[in-house]
């Protein structure tokens, strides 16, 4: 994590794991999006060179990412570590598939 | 010169109108310069409110009709419409290029469904389709054209489609589109689905009538049997006119009418009524029409038309919601019925070269334990809540009853452990609707606490006919002495243990075979809400000792044709009979 104290801006990154058996499809596309906009910063998810915004569904939708493709989280806002954080969980909690 | 043709009725009603023919909206998208970016981009943010507040009134509107997981759909073209990054996307080319916002919006959604098109393993395709609706929507208001919208149709018409999707089903104005015939679907398909529920009389599996028909042109449909009829001959349109009066008329009357519980027949005896139902909002309909509980609760749909499986929590809250309509009303649920072949493709690219006889149903079930389990245990919650019961569909003999039984008996104790509430005494049946079933129905009887006839399977089994095939559909036939012996086989098995044996096939809906059923045996039938009414008025007529006595007869003809005939002529006579006398005036 960086502060970029002078900004007020903070920025949270990390490598996160596609547990899930049917990877990033239509319905885990929509849970990031929903968990997303509750949070005021910029968040963007980086795949394979692919760099989408986690706010919208049609990048997600096409970013492609199976079970254990690692992405990258990036968050830049005043609550870039909670907002990281949240995808983190979303992400360990399979999107709920059976 | 009439042209019959014939589809798979699966949802009941008659119509005659003239049609029109439903393709999606195909834009000539024009592409020209402008001088004013900001003035383009507030064309596009003006249609994007205008479609905003569309599919807002959408999504309430389905909601109030059909319960909040039918207008999901809409949820889901809303967070398309309001994806951030897509609307710069299209502001900003329209900045750049200095080009009109149609053409722009025409470029970035072209881009992404392509990106998408190339993910074939992710089973994008339903997002496809939302995507192209979002933009059709857009399209719409920005080229101000006609909106091709069927919710906007202004007089009656038979809608002909290649297909129809949920959004577009459930957008009908059920007022104004008298039927629906659409080319593919099965009786399982989200739209043949929809149609029951909002009692829009449909055929589907009609190649190419889309085709073949010309818009403008009088159709006859029979959502009952399937009969679909282009340019009907004056005498066969009188006909069905009359039928459609008839059944509308008698569904008015019943509709004012209060008669709940059992129908009653001549001498006394009571037949019960329930109804077969798909969606929770359809038990209100269900009961409307008298029904006493509902025989028949189709699960499918909730596996339907999604990449992943519903999760126990989804379809607790969706077995409570039918619970709680039914209103202490026994619900008889079926497990899933569905095979491999029909469940997303996510789970595998799982092909069969016949489903019918494949991994399906109860077969399907105890190969997915996991799959199997959060279904039993999400009935069993709702056990906990009204008299609940539980049937298992494909069932071929004691061996596969006994290994689904016991395991629900596990989930049972998991639920115990877990110090989750149901209904220890839930009964447990099976639906018989497989030849060996049948043969085996003596065993069963042991194991189940009731039976429930699946004529329609059954008949297609036994007689070994696909009713969806055009030159053998005619062989589908209740009349044939096999058949009638087979359920007279399972009523008898049901009866010498005591155990109820219920009909919830088409056969039970059709106030035809009322007196051969009950005289068989049979005092429980399952049925379309919309049939109740017409069954009702059909058993008051019957009397117990008669219909006994006409059903041995049935069991010693030995030709289904004069069966038929015998069953036509009793019930015409009696018909003839219940017209001559003044139909009940419906309340005002």
């Amino acid at each position: 994590m960086a502060m970029h104290a002078d900004l007020g801006i903070m920025e949270a990154r990390d490598d996160i794991m596609v547990t899930n058996t049917l990877g990033v499809h239509a319905r885990p596309a929509s849970m990031i999006v929903e968990t997303a906009l509750k949070f005021q910063s910029n968040i963007y998810i980086q795949y394979k060179g692919n760099m989408v915004n986690a706010k919208s569904i049609m990048g997600l939708l096409t970013l492609g990412a199976a079970q254990g493709s690692q992405l990258t989280v990036i968050c830049t806002g005043p609550d870039a570590p909670d907002a990281l954080e949240a995808l983190r969980q979303l992400f360990a909690s399979g999107f709920g598939e059976a | 010169m009439e042209i019959r043709m014939q589809g798979l009725g699966v949802s009941p009603g008659i119509a005659v109108a003239p049609v029109i023919v439903h393709a999606r909206g195909r834009w000539h998208v024009p592409v020209y310069a402008i001088s004013n970016p900001e003035a383009e981009i507030e064309r596009f943010h003006l249609a994007l409110e205008s479609a905003r507040e569309d599919l807002l009134r959408l999504y309430a509107q389905t909601t109030a009709a059909l319960g909040s997981g039918h207008a999901a759909i809409f949820q889901a073209h809303l967070m398309i419409l309001d994806d951030p990054v897509f609307q710069e996307e299209v502001s900003e080319l329209v900045r750049s290029r200095l080009c009109n916002v149609e053409h722009a919006l025409d470029r970035v959604s072209r881009e992404y469904l392509e990106k998408m098109g190339q993910l074939a393993e992710f089973h994008l395709q339903d997002r496809h389709a939302d995507i192209l609706d979002v933009v059709d929507r857009l399209m719409e208001r920005l080229l101000a054209v006609q909106p091709r919208r069927l919710a906007d149709i202004e007089e009656p018409v038979i809608l002909v489609a290649r297909d129809l999707s949920p959004s577009e089903t459930v957008g009908l104005n059920r007022e104004l589109v008298q039927a629906i015939v659409v080319e593919v679907g099965s009786v399982t398909s989200h739209s043949a689905i929809l149609a029951r529920a909002l009692q829009i009389p449909a055929v589907i599996g009609v190649p190419s009538i889309t085709a073949k028909v010309i818009p403008g042109q009088f159709l006859v449909v029979d959502g009952s049997d399937g009969t679909v009829i282009l340019d009907p001959e004056p005498n066969t349109q009188r006909r069905y006119r009359q039928e459609r009066e008839t059944f509308l008329r008698r569904q008015a009357v019943y509709a004012g009418d209060t008669s709940r519980g059992p129908a009653i027949m001549a001498d006394g005896q009571a037949v019960i009524l329930q109804a077969n139902i798909e969606l929770p909002a359809e038990v209100a309909h269900g009961l409307r029409a008298g029904a006493t509980g509902v025989g028949l609760f189709r699960t499918e749909y909730l596996f339907l038309g999604r990449n992943d499986l519903p999760r126990e929590q989804e379809q607790f809250e969706a077995y409570l919601d039918v619970v709680r309509a039914a209103n202490g009303q026994p619900v008889t649920i079926r497990t899933l019925d569905i095979g491999g072949d029909k469940l997303s493709s996510a789970f595998s690219a799982y092909h069969e070269a016949n489903p019918q006889l494949g991994w399906r149903a109860i077969r399907y079930c105890l190969a997915h334990p996991e799959l199997f389990r959060a279904q039993l245990r999400a009935i069993l919650r709702a056990s906990a809540f009204g008299p609940v019961r539980i049937m298992f569909p494909l069932v071929t003999g004691p061996d596969e009853f006994r290994r689904a039984r016991d395991f629900m008996k596990q989930v049972m104790l998991e639920l115990r452990d877990e110090n989750i509430p149901f209904d220890a005494n839930v009964p447990v049946g099976a639906m018989i609707e497989v030849p060996s079933a049948v043969m085996t129905a003596d065993i069963l009887a042991r194991e189940c606490q009731f039976f429930s006839i699946g004529t329609n399977d059954l008949i297609q089994y036994s007689l070994a006919v696909d009713r969806v095939n055009e030159k053998i559909a005619h062989l589908y036939d209740p009349c044939h002495p096999g058949v009638i012996r087979m359920i007279a086989q399972v009523v008898n098995a049901a009866n010498a243990r005591g155990i109820e044996c219920a009909v919830c096939g088409e056969m039970a809906g059709d106030p035809l075979y009322a007196e051969l059923l009950i005289g068989l045996g049979v005092l429980t039938l399952s049925m379309a809400p919309v049939a109740i009414p017409f069954v009702r008025e059909a058993i008051s007529e019957l009397d117990t000792a008669s219909a006994r006595q006409f059903a041995l007869q049935a069991l010693s003809i030995d030709s289904s044709e004069d069966i038929r005939n015998l069953l036509a002529q009793r019930y015409t006579k009696r018909t003839a009979r219940l017209n001559s006398s003044p139909v009940p005036e419906t309340a005002p």
